[in-house]
């Protein structure tokens, strides 16, 4: 059995597939599988397509009657909602209009007024979902799927590759890794966790022979401004970037569940690691410190 | 990296995400979007009567040869259709009656012609699924040269608490015809030919996911059943007499069933319980507990080794032979009716090539007096032993 790799761009990432087969001809089956499956869901779920679910739903925002969506998305909705009661509301979908105030590539810090007009946008709990219909009863609320579409579409490209008949490999969404199965002989993959300071090199390895696993840091999207770094992952409470931990990494028997407790922990800041002990998921973090970074 | 127990976060966050299309091949009650066609072989031998039992000879008992053909079709993500067609034939002699032998001891007599049927059956199903669960019709048709069997039902399923909780119920309703070979003939004057019977259950029950790893489910069911309910190859001794097997005509069985079904992940292993009391207006009492356990091997075997122990008691109108009437006019000596226990042991295999799936089990059955928690004044001859052996392959499309 041979292994075959295909490096590919998607969700704005630098992704992969491993993919054990018999012959060439079977992996390149499984990958158009898997690779129609991650284009299918980036169009879906994408934020710049007028025809997208996402678009469509944030066009209703203000609009009393709403919108019906499809199933795959309502499970998704309800799996939002999900996480937004298991979080006390720190994964929250509605938090990406935030992004109107932040804007990463400017460098400069918006300020306090500008975030807390925002505010009044923000809130899962201002929403109406009742499946299969979902309101948006305030006009200029958004929904962002990108906080945890890249791992679930991890999970179904698995998926896919298992349904096209491969048993081993696995699927890599910039780092948000998905096991289709161990290496044939039954041994763990060792995956590499991002440095978060130090981007060309890995900080630790994991070994993993089945679920996924998925990290989140603050070096992702991020500025500094005067010594401090803001970063993409922004409180929905506050409107302001978490500040306390550089990178975390979840495993889980899925990849969406792994990538949405790495931003849950990252939002707890210091309460981060402790929550992640609470849920049971093994996980590693490193916090900020002074000279870079240390685990905790 | 440091881990805890899941937690109940985790749990809700799982179910939420277990719900996800994307994971449809974990979660049942989306209709799967490949048809199935499969073959399944069936080879069902009785063990031989010893010389003992019967006061003479050893005697072969019936077996069974079956080929079931089956074909799964979804259609849309909302229906998916089944048809199952069997083929059988069954050959081989059993027990007739039992006579009181040397100081009363029992002896069987079995029907002496060797019995010779083919079975033909058709069992179509239709299933709808919902978001919230699943509805299911079943019609189905049976006949042999002296049987015929026609009968319908309908099951539904309720999701609730985000998947946690599955509510089910059903119904299925049966009408038997009897046409019994060489019945009113001069050789067996007094067996019927001609009669039927029907049969009536309800069902419901719930099953919960407790936590990741563990399901349990507790269903109860009720059949009424009325018309001709004795077996109409079936004599019994009495006072001197042989007389038609007679039961009452009508029957109410209640049932409970509990299943457990729990999952270790570092073993890539499950544990399966399952527990059964059954009651009937018979005076029937029977227990049944079966533990299995599943075993991932590789990528794509299992192997699942069981063992079920069956337990029951006699029906209040069963002797194995009479000494005297009775005033209801009721007589069975059938062995099924008796006080009697019963071991099966089983293993199977399962593995998975591409679309391909493969499937082999081989059962052995033995059943004892000795192995009933009720009490037994005398154990009947005709308890029976066999095994099982079968074969399927199946493949997706």
């Amino acid at each position: 059995m041979q292994i075959h790799s295909y490096p590919f761009k998607a969700m704005g990432s630098p992704c992969e597939l491993k993919l054990y087969a018999e012959d060439r001809a079977q992996a390149d089956a499984a990958a158009d599988r898997a690779t129609g499956e991650i284009s299918r869901l980036e169009r879906v779920y994408s934020r710049y397509r007028p025809d997208s679910v996402t678009t469509r739903i944030n066009r209703s925002a203000g609009i009393a009657r709403g919108v019906d969506v499809d199933a795959e998305t309502a499970g998704l909705l309800d799996y939002a909602a999900s996480a937004y009661g298991e979080s006390d509301g720190l994964f929250d979908l509605t938090s990406g209009v935030l992004r109107r105030a932040w804007d990463f590539r400017s460098g400069r810090v918006p300020d306090r007024k500008r975030v807390e007009e925002l505010l009044p946008l923000v809130g899962w709990d201002k929403i109406i979902w009742r499946r299969p219909r979902i309101v948006l009863p305030v006009a200029g609320m958004e929904l962002d799927f990108g906080g945890f579409v890249k791992e679930y579409t991890a999970d179904c490209a698995a998926q896919a590759c298992r349904a096209a008949g491969i048993a081993h490999g696995l699927v890599d969404l910039g780092g948000d890794i998905a096991l289709i199965g161990p290496h044939p002989d039954g041994s763990a993959w060792r995956v590499g966790v991002q440095h978060p300071r130090d981007l060309a090199n890995a900080i630790a390895y994991v070994e993993l022979d089945q679920g996924a696993i998925a990290t989140s840091g603050d070096y992702e999207r991020f500025m500094e401004v005067d010594g401090t770094r803001y970063c993409h992952i922004l409180n929905p409470r506050t409107g302001w970037p978490a500040q306390h931990l550089a990178s975390v990494s979840v495993l889980a028997p899925q990849c969406l569940i792994a990538g949405t407790a790495t931003t849950i922990a990252i939002l707890k800041e210091e309460q981060g690691p402790a929550w992640l002990s609470e849920l049971g998921l093994s996980h590693l973090c490193f916090e900020r410190t002074r000279e870079g970074v240390r685990q905790c | 990296m440091q881990l805890k127990k899941p937690s109940s976060s985790l749990l809700a966050l799982t179910t939420a995400a277990l719900a996800l299309p994307g994971y449809a091949p974990n979660a049942e009650a989306w209709a799967d979007t490949e048809s199935d066609a499969g073959y399944r072989f069936s080879f069902y031998k009785e063990g031989d009567i010893s010389a003992e039992a019967t006061n003479g000879h050893s005697s072969e008992r019936y077996q069974v040869i079956s080929n079931q053909f089956h074909l799964l079709m979804p259609r849309g993500e909302e229906w998916e259709y089944a048809a199952d067609v069997t083929l059988e034939t069954m050959s081989g002699a059993s027990p007739w009656y039992i006579v009181p032998g040397d100081s009363g001891k029992p002896i069987q007599v079995m029907s002496g012609a060797s019995i010779e049927d083919t079975r033909y059956a058709l069992q179509g199903r239709a299933r709808k699924f919902r978001e919230d669960g699943k509805e299911s019709f079943t019609a189905s048709v049976s006949n042999e040269r002296d049987y015929l069997s026609i009968s319908g039902g309908g099951d539904v399923d309720f999701e609730l608490d985000g998947k946690r909780t599955t509510i089910s119920a059903g119904a299925l309703y049966s009408h038997d015809t009897l046409n019994p070979t060489d019945g009113r003939s001069d050789r067996f004057p007094d067996r019927i030919d001609h009669a039927t019977k029907n049969t009536m259950t309800a069902y419901g029950g719930v099953s919960e996911i407790l936590n990741e790893q563990t399901v349990a489910q507790l269903a109860l069911s009720y059949t009424f059943s009325d018309g001709f309910l004795s077996d109409p190859y079936k004599e019994a001794y009495v006072a001197g007499n042989i007389v038609a097997d007679s039961r009452p005509d009508r029957r109410n069985q209640f049932a409970v069933n509990f299943k457990l079904r729990q999952y270790w992940a570092g073993w890539k292993g499950a544990l399966h319980l399952d527990a059964r009391y059954f009651h009937d207006d018979w005076g029937v009492a029977a227990d049944t507990v079966e533990l299995g356990w599943y075993q991932s091997v590789g990528d794509s075997w299992t192997v699942s080794p069981s063992v079920r122990w069956y337990e029951q008691g006699h029906a209040d109108f069963y002797r194995p032979y009479y000494t005297v009437t009775r005033d209801d006019g009721h007589y069975s000596s059938d062995y099924r009716l008796s006080a009697y226990g019963a071991l099966a042991y089983r293993l199977g295999v399962m593995d998975t090539w591409k679309q391909w799936s493969f499937s082999m089990a081989l059962e052995y059955y033995d059943s004892n007096d000795g192995y009933t928690l009720h009490s037994v004044d005398q154990a009947n001859p005709g308890l029976v032993d066999f095994a099982v052996i079968s074969a399927s392959v199946s493949r997706k499309f």
